[in-house]
């Protein structure tokens, strides 16, 4: 809201430069943006807290002003001003009383209607409102000096004059005072005449009833709107003028026949017209509302003392009447403007905040060990736990030279096309911004894949990228929220490195960024299966289990998914569920002792089918190995000349070492042999 | 002549010594030794002295060669024992592991939270999908109120929503636990925003609650200021102005003197010298009630902050939307 520095001074006596006053208004809750000189004025720019609006004036500014610069305040109605029903009777029907407590109606006679004065005109303009006519000028005066809207109507074009405040009927349209025609609906208020619409209540007049220069009589509304009736309406209708800003912020009832007095008589006598009548009518009750200030709770809750004396100086400048004052208490009475003050906290706050913040004494918060053993998560897991973990994976995927990546957790529908999704598990956002953004992510690979596009199609290449986030799914028709990780690999590996030739990345090189994660969060068992499904090309992905849990899926991805997503190179990509590795964790493990005894090693080449696994052929040297062999590493996969097609050779170095005694030469010959013999025949390999 | 041995002497070793390759040690080997050398000439005209002094110059000569052969020896043993040279190119690169880093999002919200932890606040993260009654209501955020428009969201479905802010998880942490408590909480929020340099619909927010019994408004001054000094640097000054939540009251906004000015006042601050970085307030009254927190017992902050707003100020990102598109060339600066 704009502020006229000179029309403040209408109110209060301030001493001050606008520059300082800027200081004292920011620092006590209202910020001024900016200061512009405009002539010989200073126009502010001030951010009102939707809390607060009686600060949506010049009054309320000034008074705000008067007490952070200790000056006397005048009040724009000084006089108290009783309502009055008189002179020649105006038909007002308030049908729906609960949304419109109070209608006041005065009727000028006899107006001239023309450009308005100057002092008006400036005023007006300087905070940005355009100079109308002297009626429609005036009612904007009021409405920036006292914050209360006022609405003139050309009482003539009233058809029946009569006045109805009701809801809109379905159908009805006005077309309003900003050119634009509203449909109106049954939940938004009007005020009509006997036949139609004249007004959307609160935000905006009809153009049939406006003010022009043949207008001769005007009927001057001065009314009180629901707060919620009115923002529904103006978010509906898509319009937000200074009244519905007010109103749905909400205005002060008492003081609309005092304000609707002295716009009367301001239009009167600018417009040379002669006030015929007055009505009011009033469904609310004004209640008196009174509060009570403990000191000890000041300093409770702000962590200082401050004085009964200083507090009672700060609420009667506020506006507050101070009613009674113990020795550690005060009872006071709430302004009617003040809506937001009801509690102890709220006179707290007016307290803290015109006292100075920069004031008050700073120290740490004495932090609680009690709160340590709290917020365990439903699966038993402590927060920290978790929180713990996910740094950890991305700490161990960013070692092994991974890029973290944030993407948009909504998704468009086309990214998943590739995808084995049902139309029921996934997720959507109600009224999304665009279609790239109708769907909550079920998965993070989508994402993965725009992020690659997007560098290899700025040729940023050879890139190893992952992102940890949150995946939504509807799953037998119950939602669910749980942590994932994904990673993509694109490009080549060793591209830094000019002693070797660079090499494209392949299934191995994420199959090891993934054991690589498991076996730094201590998840040993982890089975890795042949799976054939969703995005990945058969054959090249493997789903990684542990105990039956399904823990994690990677794969190179099939090129019918990556054209979604324009790639033409190679993809490899991993999704890991976290929420379920995340209870498979072992953080500690404790220490093996090193072995006393040597090792022997001795080399293992077997010719096999091509379809026989390896972990199947490590499994069985294991088994037959008797408790002796400590570790089987493969170390050449050859298929070639000399091996027959369909057949593979596999080299496998196997480390014997007991825990008893020095293993003899003859006790490994014996053992190895066996081991051969047992492949021989149980899985038809052929020694080499 | 026995004059002329020493001095030949002297010469030969001290040149010897300052040989530094086999081929200096050759041309003194010839020098002295070779077969028309300096010594080899003397001793070959040995036979020429009277034999009184035959003796007595042979010896000497004789003693000179020795001497000469035998360092000789050492000075090339000396020599062939260093390491050898072998001529590369050091200035190839050398072979630099990929590095990979983390996001400059989690990194600084790992910097925030960091320091949070070192006080002794918990990490506690909620779900993103939230119950009205968690991101608005129990929050003493009204329904229909103008001061609902700044949490805005998106919904889901009925009664499901994407949270407007991470405060749901305040709610959340306070349903379950008694006081005292003291949590850090990181994390996505959403609004229905249009995408510009300074808005996104998605961005992070971490949040911080603590309750205990003395809770002040004096603790969240000198706990929020030794945050923003650990974060900003010792320089930076800091204020705190009130304003206005629906959950906190009495409420402050912390502003620290503009990083990029100094507090001069520049166009990143709008030329009021300060930038703001934070919300925060006592917990209110109604929150308590929404969560049976006993208010006359107990009294405590909270707190908010906008994860990439700090991260922009801090690092001087001029455009939100380069925190999701995920350019490398960007991300790989964070090292």
């Amino acid at each position: 809201m704009l502020i006229s520095y000179n029309w403040l001074k209408d109110f209060a006596d301030i001493k001050i430069t606008p520059e300082e006053l800027a200081e004292r208004l920011t620092m006590a809750g209202i910020e001024i943006g900016s200061i512009e000189k405009l002539k010989d004025d200073f126009i502010m720019d001030a951010e009102i807290t939707p809390n607060r609006p009686d600060l949506l004036s010049m009054e309320g500014i000034a008074r705000e002003a008067a007490c952070l610069t200790e000056s006397s305040f005048r009040e724009l109605n000084a006089e108290s001003c009783e309502a009055e029903n008189s002179g020649e009777s105006i038909e007002v029907k308030i049908q729906v009383p609960a949304k419109c407590l109070r209608y006041n109606a005065t009727l000028i006679r006899d107006a001239k209607v023309k450009i308005s004065d100057e002092k008006i005109t400036r005023r007006l303009s300087t905070l940005g409102l355009r100079p109308v006519n002297n009626i429609v000028d005036i009612t904007n005066y009021f409405l920036l000096a006292s914050g209360q809207p006022l609405h003139a109507f050309d009482y003539d074009k009233i058809e029946g004059s009569t006045v109805v405040v009701r809801w809109a009927k379905k159908g009805e349209s006005i077309a309003a005072l900003d050119s634009r025609e509203y449909k109106l609906d049954e939940d938004i208020l009007v005020i009509a005449d006997e036949k139609k619409p004249i007004a959307i209540a609160g935000i905006i007049g009809g153009i049939d009833t406006e003010i022009g220069y043949e207008t001769k009589n005007v009927l001057l509304e001065c009314a009180h709107f629901d707060p919620v009736v009115i923002r529904r309406a103006a978010r509906r209708l898509g319009i937000s003028t200074d009244s519905s800003y007010r109103f749905e912020r909400g205005v002060c009832m008492e003081t609309i026949p005092a304000v609707a007095r002295k716009a009367a008589l301001l239009i009167a006598q600018s417009a040379k017209g002669s006030i015929k009548g007055r009505r009011d009518i009033f469904e609310g009750r004004l209640k008196e509302r009174s509060g009570k200030l403990r000191i000890d709770e000041i300093s409770r809750i702000l962590g200082f003392k401050i004085s009964l004396d200083k507090v009672k100086r700060i609420l009667t400048a506020l506006g507050f009447e101070v009613t009674a004052a113990g020795e550690r208490s005060l009872t006071f009475k709430i302004p009617f403007f003040r809506q937001d003050v009801s509690r102890e906290i709220d006179i707290i706050e007016e307290v803290a905040r015109v006292y100075g913040y920069d004031k008050m004494p700073t120290t740490l918060a004495r932090i609680s060990p009690k709160q340590i053993k709290k917020y365990r998560s439903s699966a038993g897991i402590s927060e920290f736990r978790k929180y713990k973990i996910k740094k950890m994976a991305r700490d161990i995927l960013s070692d092994r030279g991974l890029n973290e990546v944030i993407t948009y957790s909504m998704i468009s529908e086309k990214s998943l096309s590739k995808f084995n999704y049902l139309p029921d598990e996934i997720v959507k956002v109600q009224k999304a911004l665009s279609v790239e953004q109708e769907i909550l992510r079920p998965t993070l690979i989508p994402g993965i894949l725009n992020v690659l596009s997007w560098n290899l199609n700025r040729q940023v290449e050879d890139l190893m990228i992952f992102e940890l986030g949150d995946v939504f799914l509807n799953k037998g028709g119950k939602f669910s929220e749980g942590a994932a990780l994904a990673i993509g690999l694109s490009g080549s590996k060793f591209a830094n490195d000019w002693r070797i030739k660079s090499k494209p990345f392949d299934f191995f090189d994420l199959k090891g960024i993934v054991e690589n994660l498991f076996s730094r969060l201590g998840i040993k068992d982890i089975v890795f299966k042949r799976v054939d499904s969703g995005i990945f090309v058969k054959g090249r992905s493997a789903v990684v289990t542990m105990a039956d849990k399904k823990l994690a899926v990677l794969g190179k991805v099939e090129s019918a998914a990556l054209d979604t997503f324009d790639i033409e190179d190679e993809v490899y990509a991993a999704e890991v569920y976290l929420e379920e590795v995340l209870l498979c964790v072992r953080l500690v493990d404790k220490v093996k002792p090193i072995p006393k005894f040597p090792a022997v090693t001795r080399d293992l080449a077997v010719i096999v089918k091509n379809d026989l696994s390896s972990s199947e052929i490590i499994k069985m040297i294991k088994k037959t190995g008797k408790g002796l062999i400590r570790e089987v590493a493969l170390f050449d996969v050859y298929s070639g000349k000399q091996i027959p097609t369909g057949y593979k050779s596999l080299a496998y170095s196997i480390k014997y070492q007991s825990e008893k005694t020095t293993l003899t030469d003859p006790e490994v010959d014996k053992v190895q042999t066996e081991i051969q013999k047992t492949l021989v025949n149980n899985l038809k390999a052929q020694m080499r | 002549m026995l004059k002329e041995l020493k001095k030949i002497q002297k010469e030969a070793l001290s040149g010897l010594n300052k040989a530094e390759v086999l081929a200096e040690i050759e041309k003194i080997r010839v020098e002295y030794l070779g077969r028309k050398g300096r010594l080899t000439e003397i001793l070959k005209s040995l036979r020429k002295l009277p034999s009184g002094q035959k003796a007595q110059v042979g010896k000497l000569a004789n003693d000179i060669k020795n001497k000469l052969m035998g360092e000789i020896e050492n000075r090339l043993k000396k020599i062939e024992s260093r390491p050898r040279e072998e001529c590369v190119d050091i200035t190839l690169p050398g072979i630099v592991a990929a590095h990979g880093n983390k996001h400059p999002v989690t990194r600084t919200i790992d910097e925030i939270c960091d320091i949070f932890v070192s006080l002794g606040l918990n990490v506690v993260e909620g779900p993103e999908a939230e119950r009205e009654r968690y991101n608005f209501e129990a929050l003493n955020i009204p329904l229909e109120h103008p001061s609902r428009d700044a949490f805005d969201t998106f919904y889901i479905k009925d009664d499901l929503l994407l949270r407007s802010h991470t405060s749901p998880v305040q709610i959340r942490v306070m349903e379950k636990e008694e006081p005292p408590v003291a949590v850090i909480v990181p994390g996505k929020v959403y609004r229905p925003d249009a995408v510009d340099a300074t808005h996104s619909f998605m961005f992070h927010q971490v949040e911080g609650l603590v309750i205990d019994k003395n809770i002040t408004f004096s603790d969240l001054k000198g706990t929020l200021s030794f945050f923003a000094n650990r974060m900003f640097g010792d320089s930076v000054k800091v204020r705190f102005r009130p304003h206005f939540f629906p959950f906190t009251e009495p409420s402050a906004d912390l502003d620290i003197s503009c990083i990029i000015c100094g507090g001069k006042g520049c166009r990143v601050c709008s030329r009021t010298g300060w930038l703001e970085v934070m919300g925060a307030g006592m917990v209110d009254p109604e929150v308590f009630k929404a969560v049976g927190y006993n208010y006359e017992k107990y009294s405590g902050f909270a707190f908010g902050m906008g994860v990439e707003r700090i991260a922009m100020l801090k690092y001087g990102v001029n455009d939100i939307r380069l925190f999701f598109e995920n350019d490398l060339r960007f991300l790989r600066q964070w090292r």
